[in-house]
């Protein structure tokens, strides 16, 4: 399906910066900020930039610092470009400062950053999910940066939504990694090969689309049960079953897993397995794997997020690639126009790096330099991924097919919820993660899914 | 040299390797003791919450799954290992043209990480790419072409397979330096008395290994109870837990889930299985060697 010359200049004429103001974090906003702050904020940003080449000449005949820097891929230059870009750029202008990064797959990384905390031999700045950063922090593992972040004016850089975006007791102590934007990407000639016209919105729309994909013998969604966390567009799912209206009685035990809402939420899914939806061997693949298939042309949808804008965009399907929130469904009372539009993961900074004044200096110019202007155009521009600060260059849509998809609907008049999973604990959001895995793969019904949650929630309560 | 024979010497030289034992082994085991009876997430401090970890394990259905499991790899495991170790360390000790190769293909899976075990199996028994499946339709045998790994019942099975195909070669081993102990004279008086090759290996290669097979067995029990990575890559645990072992269901707990006192109960649980299952089986053995002596006394 090509687009239009009209529509690829106006893709390509659309403002990132207006266009990301939509997101938020946890509260639901749409609100767009005017063009002037933008122009007032860059200039903030150049003044910032001026003093940074200042302080590298003091710099010069200072001391070198290292910063050792912890990421949750493990391959960095394949999956995060941007980073190695960024920290090639900001050790050019400031030669005496050193970012020596080393990365783990997920799962790994937060093992390895529990057991380092035990050891108190934490990596100076790391990655974390936000429920695990809320509780670092709360165990004095992490250092307070509500000051620093006005200090060296990140707080301005960052996108108003995704300003606070990791905060105990109304202080902050993360910093946004990425915009959480999750939801169903598809192949758009599989879609038209199948006589699909447009993505599905209702769940009657997707149960149709998904007929047609098996009456073309072609696989719908691929998913890998065998990495239980790579569920996010189902987590779209439950908000549109009430979570977020449910969790302050779910969390004080008023309301349980097993309400008929989320009991209505299981047996869509149930229904999708049923209706041959999911990959055949949905339990022997993972994640990647699941990937590989999409990028391959073997199944017409793949549920992720923002992250793997570069890997599509790279791939020979870059043009074929839409995108689509996930389906919405009339049985429930609660808002459907929802997406998962936030701040996902942060980066923290151990509060043992920041006894360190050259270190804690050297640490937030590095931030102020991600999160400035130029650290921002190599993530817009170079590799195609969204942003968490405010730029007010362009993306051509030709260039960066699927990144335009994303803004797009990043822009749409949905209203923005946060990730379910960072406002569950570790152990009850893994909990949701392997029940709805386990009615994907026929292993629970909807009443003993809903059960097992429960079951781990209450425990906590 | 006599001074090297005094207890102060043997002590001081001994110190070394106990004192790495003690920090590596014995401290851990102790602590993980301790937070076996706290609520602990890693981060902070633990909560002594007595034996409600204890108790909670039989009330959590996965754990009773993980537990049935790790049995059924365990029977399974012992009676593929010890027959099939014993059969490949008799073919060894025959000298045929080729032994060396076929000693080195034997021991070879041993020395190959259990990650890497994981990932080729996990591409031969896959149901329906693998090369097991594809190869039992191609051949007619459509019926045996069941779900391996990713199902709800099969995956014990072939954990226990896989782990078998792993070990093999070491049990062998075992079984071959043993068999290399028996006397020759034995098998000359009984090839007099005009004993077959079975006759000689079920009256007097089986007796005389009596020791072996204890160490063999033992080294099963406690080499079941480790078994993580093949789990970790050709199942990953699932489908929803369905598949895991003992360890691989504690890691979950401990480091995905974030349950670390609740982990480290069933860690102790773990160990504490180990430790009956291995002392129970030499116990049983020495009471029945001691029943055997007393009647030809």
């Amino acid at each position: 399906m090509k687009r239009t010359g009209l529509m690829k200049k106006a893709i390509s004429m659309i403002s990132i910066t207006a266009l990301l103001l939509a997101s938020g974090c946890g509260a639901k906003q749409t609100e767009a900020e005017d063009g002037a702050k933008d122009s007032a904020n860059g200039a903030a940003q150049d003044t910032t930039a001026q003093e940074g080449q200042e302080t590298t000449d003091q710099e010069a005949a200072g001391s070198d610092v290292t910063i050792h820097f912890s990421e949750h891929v493990a391959n960095i230059e394949a999956q995060e470009p941007h980073m190695m870009k960024i920290i090639q750029a900001f050790e050019e202008i400031y030669p005496n400062i050193h970012v020596e990064i080393t990365g783990k797959e997920v799962s790994e990384h937060n093992t390895q950053m529990t057991l380092l905390a035990g050891e108190n031999n934490l990596p100076d700045i790391f990655w974390l999910e936000q429920a695990p950063a809320k509780e670092f922090a709360q165990n004095g593992y992490l250092f307070d940066l509500t000051d620093v972040l006005n200090e060296y004016g990140i707080n301005d850089s960052l996108l108003p939504g995704l300003v606070n975006s990791c905060t105990v007791e109304g202080r902050d102590y993360g910093i946004p990694s990425e915009v959480m934007m999750v939801g169903f990407f598809y192949n758009k000639e599989l879609f038209e090969q199948a006589g699909i016209e447009k993505a599905p919105v209702t769940y009657e729309e997707f149960t149709d689309a998904v007929n047609k994909l098996k009456g073309e013998g072609i696989v719908p969604l691929t998913v890998g049960a065998q990495d239980n966390y790579s569920i996010w567009a189902f987590e779209t799912m439950i908000a549109r079953y009430g979570f977020f209206e449910k969790l302050e009685d779910l969390n004080a035990g008023n309301i349980k897993w097993t309400n008929d809402d989320f009991i209505h939420y299981f047996e869509k899914v149930e229904e999708m397995r049923d209706n041959g939806t999911f990959t055949e061997d949905i339990a022997n693949i993972g994640y990647f794997e699941a990937k590989e298939r999409f990028l391959g042309g073997n199944a017409a949808m793949f549920n992720t997020g923002a992250w793997d804008i570069g890997d599509f965009e790279s791939s020979d399907m870059a043009q074929n690639i839409g995108f689509f929130w996930g389906p919405t469904f009339s049985d429930s009372k609660y808002p459907q126009q929802i997406g998962i539009k936030a701040s996902g993961g942060v980066y923290v900074v151990s509060a043992k790096a920041a006894e360190d004044p050259a270190l804690l200096d050297a640490i937030m110019k590095f931030w102020q330099f991600y999160y400035g202007e130029e650290g921002t155009k190599i993530i817009a521009e170079d590799t195609s991924a969204l942003p968490c600060s405010k730029y007010n260059g362009t993306i051509d849509s030709q260039t960066h097919p699927v990144l335009a998809a994303m803004i797009t609907a990043l822009n749409d008049d949905w209203d923005a919820v946060t990730e379910p999973f960072n406002s569950m604990s570790t152990t009850v959001a893994y909990g949701y993660f392997d029940a709805t895995f386990g009615v994907m793969t026929g292993v629970y019904t909807p009443q003993e899914a809903a059960q097992y949650v429960e079951d781990l929630h209450m425990a906590e309560r | 040299m006599h001074w090297l024979s005094t207890k102060k010497a043997k002590a001081f030289m001994l110190l070394p390797t106990l004192l790495i034992y003690s920090i590596f082994i014995i401290i851990p085991v102790f602590i993980a003791v301790y937070y076996s009876f706290t609520e602990y997430s890693g981060l902070g401090r633990a909560e002594f919450t007595g034996i409600s970890n204890y108790s909670r394990m039989f009330g959590d259905k996965l754990f009773l799954i993980a537990l049935r499991n790790t049995l059924l790899v365990l029977v399974l495991s012992t009676i593929f290992l010890l027959v099939g170790s014993f059969l490949v360390a008799l073919i060894m000790n025959v000298n045929f043209k080729g032994n060396a190769f076929f000693k080195m293909i034997i021991f070879a899976p041993y020395v190959i990480a259990p990650i890497i075990i994981g990932i080729i199996w996990g591409y031969i028994l896959n149901p329906n790419y693998g090369m097991l499946n594809s190869l039992l339709r191609s051949i007619g045998l459509d019926v045996l072409a069941i779900e391996w790994i990713g199902g709800t019942k099969w995956s014990p099975l072939s954990l226990a397979l896989v782990f078998t195909w792993q070990m093999l070669g070491f049990h062998a081993t075992i079984f071959l330096s043993g068999i290399k102990t028996i006397p020759g004279e034995m098998y000359e008086a009984c090839a007099i008395d005009g004993a077959n090759g079975f006759q000689k290996a079920f009256f007097i290669t089986i007796p005389m290994l009596k020791e072996t097979i204890i160490i063999n067995t033992v080294l099963i029990i406690t080499g079941v109870f480790k078994i993580y990575e093949l789990v970790y890559q050709m199942t990953g645990g699932g489908p929803a837990h369905q598949s895991e072992l003992l360890t691989s269901y504690m890691y979950f707990t401990v480091f995905t889930s974030r349950r670390y006192g609740y982990g480290m109960s069933i860690a102790v649980m773990i160990l504490t299985l180990s430790i009956i299952g291995s002392f129970a089986y030499i116990r049983i053995v020495a009471r029945k060697q001691k029943r055997e002596g007393d009647v030809q006394k």
